[in-house]
């Protein structure tokens, strides 16, 4: 039986390369919505996270936001919990990576289980195994 | 007459931003021309874009999109996030969803450029 090529990745549907930094603007709530709105049209999805937006998944950031001073009851969950309530949902249509030097530049080590750190020389090989690649930018 | 829901796309052009945050109406031009050509295109206006075609240049910028051919669809999100009524926007834009959304980034083939 042929094996697995060395250095080949899972391909997808869609790749998302997220580069955009988090509190810019409501690009993460919009990436997250179409991320969301794609695994449940069944698609397989993956989202490469560059720069600032590796700090999404770390596990420091906890289940939830620091409370709303207008709204204290309000749950307001962390960008982690929502990515891995997305990861824990659906487990084998989504890939959610990081980019090892992005993150570490960052001190972003440490991610919530079901996130991979990746090396970024591994980049191009996803693109080229995904039908759709977004790039998502502005870091 | 409403516009109807585009399915399918050649290209599919997001623009985030509008002529204050660095956008403008760029992409809703780049998207006549490939509509022109004979292109099957889509754009989508979200977060800050959405609301940026309320104005009269926006409007103008939509109209002639669409009627080159090109879909304009406008999130519905991004709208109620910025206190934006469904009615305020040009009769040309179709408002939609996450779902409407990623089911055009799904297409096969398509060509996706987010600004």
């Amino acid at each position: 039986m042929a094996g697995r090529a060395p250095g080949a990745v899972d391909g997808c549907d869609l790749l998302i390369t997220l580069t955009a930094p988090p509190y810019d603007s409501d690009v993460v709530t919009s990436v997250l919505r179409l991320v969301d709105a794609a695994l449940r049209r069944g698609a397989k999805v993956q989202v490469w996270a560059c720069g600032y937006a590796t700090s999404l998944t770390q596990r420091t950031l906890g289940d939830s936001k620091p409370p709303d001073l207008r709204d204290l009851r309000a749950p307001h969950p962390s960008t982690a919990a929502v990515i891995g309530g997305l990861l824990a949902a659906h487990p084998s249509t989504l890939t959610w990576h990081v980019c090892r030097f992005c993150a570490e530049d960052r001190g972003a080590a440490d991610h919530i289980d079901g996130v991979a750190t990746r090396s970024f020389s591994r980049y191009a090989r996803y693109v080229g195994a995904s039908a759709t690649t977004v790039y998502v930018g502005g870091a | 007459m409403a516009a109807r829901p585009v399915t399918t796309v050649d290209h599919l052009l997001v623009e985030t931003k509008d002529s204050v945050t660095g956008g403008g109406h760029s992409l809703l031009r780049d998207a006549r021309v490939l509509a022109e050509g004979g292109h099957r295109v889509a754009v989508v206006l979200m977060q800050d874009a959405a609301a940026g075609v309320i104005g009269r240049d926006g409007a103008r910028a939509v109209r002639e999109a669409a009627s080159a051919g090109a879909a304009v669809l406008v999130d519905g999100f991004s709208l109620r996030q910025r206190a934006v009524r469904d009615g305020d926007l040009p009769e040309e834009a179709v408002v939609a969803d996450a779902d409407d959304i990623a089911a055009l980034m799904l297409v096969p083939g398509v060509k996706v450029v987010w600004r």
